[in-house]
């Protein structure tokens, strides 16, 4: 009897946060990538001197190598990344998915004062769903 | 009168050669050449998917050139489609397409690059099956 209500209880919890991942569209239970951070911020003003030599995108679980990320002028559209795209898996403690770093090294010498586009292509490995997003950011002499 | 129209005939010759000047390192896709074409409701799978570009010579640079085929609905990437190393203009891209395509609507997102002037264009279309 009692280990009826304790499976009936499992069963339950179980039912209720399905249905609450569902809802509240945890990346988990639909296998989309997601973007959590970048080494270059949405908006941000850098002088070349202040940007990374590596543009760094962080996503909720892993990504294969059909994802790819491309750096660009607004203005003339015009590509300034190194083209060497790398992703490497981030193992947290606890998260048994783990996260990816989508990274491409900046062609800084053709980083003159301008805005740049950043547009990026995540396919996960669990159900190789399709996710793109992008921002932009400026340079200043 | 006429001088004035000379030197307006001008104006414009110049603006359009620089308009062309700034447009011309950008690959664009010849619509009349892909495959499946754009809007197209195919009764069976196709075998292939291929998109061919004008682009100035040098072609497309072939690590950072690709498409992707996004079955709508699931979102789920069912081939990627990169440059054609056989074709000596580098002007194609192709995806093998070795499973059949469930019927559906199906996105090609493509992103080409220009090697001469890293000129960088991009777009999409659909095409379904059913």
């Amino acid at each position: 009897m009692r280990f009826v209500r304790a499976l009936s209880i499992t069963v339950s919890v179980l039912t209720v946060s399905t249905i609450v991942g569902l809802l509240l569209g945890n990346p988990f239970v639909f296998g989309h990538a997601k973007f959590v951070k970048s080494n270059i911020e949405n908006g941000k003003v850098y002088r070349v001197s202040e940007l990374p030599d590596r543009l760094e995108l962080t996503f909720e679980g892993e990504l294969t190598p059909r994802s790819h990320v491309y750096v660009f002028t607004v203005s003339g559209t015009l590509l300034v990344d190194k083209g060497d795209v790398k992703i490497e898996k981030e193992h947290g403690h606890g998260d048994a998915h783990g996260k990816s770093k989508l990274s491409v090294a900046l062609n800084k010498e053709k980083l003159t004062s301008g805005l740049y586009q950043v547009r990026w292509i995540a396919v996960d490995s669990d159900h190789n769903a399709f996710v793109e997003g992008g921002f932009v950011f400026a340079v200043r002499d | 009168m006429s001088k004035r129209w000379y030197g307006l005939a001008l104006g414009c010759v110049l603006v359009c050669a620089l308009v062309v000047s700034l447009a011309v390192g950008h690959p664009r896709l010849r619509v009349a050449d892909t495959v499946p074409a754009p809007g197209a409701l195919l009764s069976e799978s196709p075998k292939e998917v291929k998109l061919v570009f004008s682009v100035e010579p040098g072609g497309l640079i072939p690590d950072q050139s690709l498409f992707w085929v996004v079955r709508q609905g699931p979102d789920e990437v069912v081939a990627v489609g990169r440059v054609d190393l056989t074709v000596a203009d580098r002007n194609v891209m192709r995806a093998e397409l070795k499973e059949r395509l469930v019927p559906g609507v199906y996105l090609v997102k493509w992103v080409a690059i220009s090697l001469q002037d890293k000129g960088f264009a991009e777009g999409s279309y659909s095409f379904a099956v059913r």
